[in-house]
């Protein structure tokens, strides 16, 4: 399983862009494509919903709901719990909304 | 001869009108020079010094001298410790603070600052956030024994870095991509003791709410900047789920309707300008909407209480939003 603490790309605890987490995810990307699991250490990271929707939203509509299989999201507080279930059930809803489209 | 203005008594969120206004009479003014007569201003919050700050970098690429007669002391030591006229070489008024004592107002200021790059918004939405927190009196940082819960400093901390860096986002995101490639967006931020509240104020000169939402259905029908900003509030508003911006660009727009939650949740208030049209909301729901001169770009106020500010969690918040549901598939761990 792949390790990716987030704290190392905070300001404070400060997770605020997407721009921060284009390179994240490409480390992500990375190794699903490797076939690993990927561990996101939330612990002591105070994320915006912009940055964990760049960061795992955008996963979510590229690779669909089967990529969740193989992330794990480790040591969430519960704000950061809200905002993946927010961004994460957004993201599925608008690809329901394409499938349907479709 | 120069032109002459006359200064409203107040520079605020609430009498932007005024302010907007005057800035009108001379909007169309090059190359040339403006007298105003301060005499009258007592007050300026940080909304204004933000409105202000933007319209001196106007004046001055317009290559416009104003003289600013007869400012108050107290006003001026005021817009001088807030670094309103810095980098404001047109800017001209008589410096009179070595003749008065500088008052202590530590726990209160919050320089303004100009933020140009999207780079930069990360760190200074924290250094911002630390900055006011540490210096507002009364906030307790002592930490938990078992370090499990965040102390209620942390706590005000956390709230104000997540609300500045998403409107931050927001402010500078919007216009790059409508071709307002010099948009920047300017934050300050005070601290009133006697009414216990923190006033924050991000202003940026980009493409504003309507531009930002053309396309958006929700405003089929009702192309105004009041019904902009009504849609901005709502819930998953994105300007950015269109396939030509690409699947990076796309967002979710929660970042305001979160931001101005946490202030209400805050027993404060918070309000939209932009374009023609500002919008003041108060808890229980009251919106109060006006017509103003037109603003180019979009500003945001908050207010939050500071004693109520530690308290509010943005999980509450994001939770209680009608489309928020529980993902079971998302794998938590400790």
């Amino acid at each position: 399983m792949k390790s990716i603490v987030l704290s190392e790309f905070a300001a404070g605890r400060l997770l605020g862009t997407r721009e921060v987490a284009l390179p994240i995810r490409d480390q992500v990307t990375a190794a699903l494509d490797a076939g690993e699991t990927v561990a996101l250490h939330f612990a002591g990271t105070n994320p915006t919903q912009s940055f964990v929707d760049e960061l795992v939203g955008v996963l979510v509509l590229e690779r669909g709901e089967s990529v969740l299989d193989h992330l794990v999201m480790k040591g969430c507080n519960e704000d950061t719990k809200a905002i993946l279930h927010f961004v994460v059930g957004d993201r599925l809803d608008q690809l329901a909304e394409r499938t349907a489209l479709a | 001869m120069p032109h002459t203005l006359r200064a409203p008594v107040r520079i605020t969120f609430d009498e932007l009108q005024k302010f907007l206004a005057l800035r009108d009479e001379v909007h169309d003014l090059f190359d040339t020079k403006i007298e105003c007569d301060c005499s009258a201003l007592t007050h300026v919050d940080p909304f204004g010094l933000c409105v202000l700050k933007h319209w001196f970098n106007d004046l001055e690429e317009r290559n416009v001298v104003l003289r600013l007669r007869d400012l108050r002391l107290p006003i001026e030591l005021y817009m001088r410790r807030m670094d309103l006229f810095e980098d404001c070489e047109l800017v001209l008024l008589d410096d009179r603070t070595g003749s008065y004592r500088r008052r202590d107002m530590k726990g209160q200021l919050i320089e303004l600052q100009s933020i140009h790059d999207q780079d930069a918004i990360q760190t200074a939405a924290n250094e911002i956030a630390s900055t006011i927190v540490h210096d507002l009196p009364g906030l307790d940082f002592s930490a938990d024994p078992d370090e499990m819960t965040p102390s209620e400093g942390e706590r005000a901390e956390e709230t104000l870095a997540y609300v500045f860096a998403e409107i931050l986002l927001n402010a500078l995101s919007h216009g790059r991509r409508r071709n307002y490639k010099h948009a920047y967006a300017n934050i300050a931020a005070r601290f009133y003791p006697r009414e216990n509240l923190l006033e924050v104020a991000i202003v940026d000169n980009g493409c504003g709410l309507l531009e930002t939402l053309l396309t958006h259905p929700k405003l089929e029908g009702e192309l105004t900047d009041s019904k902009a900003i009504e849609i901005a509030l709502l819930p998953r508003v994105s300007c950015n789920r269109a396939a030509e911006l690409g699947l990076d660009n796309t967002n979710q727009g929660i970042g305001l309707t979160v931001s101005t939650r946490l202030a209400l949740a805050a027993d404060g208030r918070c309000g939209v300008v932009s374009g023609d049209s500002v919008h003041s909301l108060m808890p229980g729901g009251l919106v109060e909407k006006a017509v103003i001169p037109y603003w180019q770009g979009t500003g945001i106020f908050l207010q939050f209480n500071k004693g109520v500010l530690p308290k509010v969690r943005k999980a509450d918040i994001i939770q209680a939003l009608p489309e928020f549901r529980t993902v079971r598939k998302i794998r938590f761990d400790a």
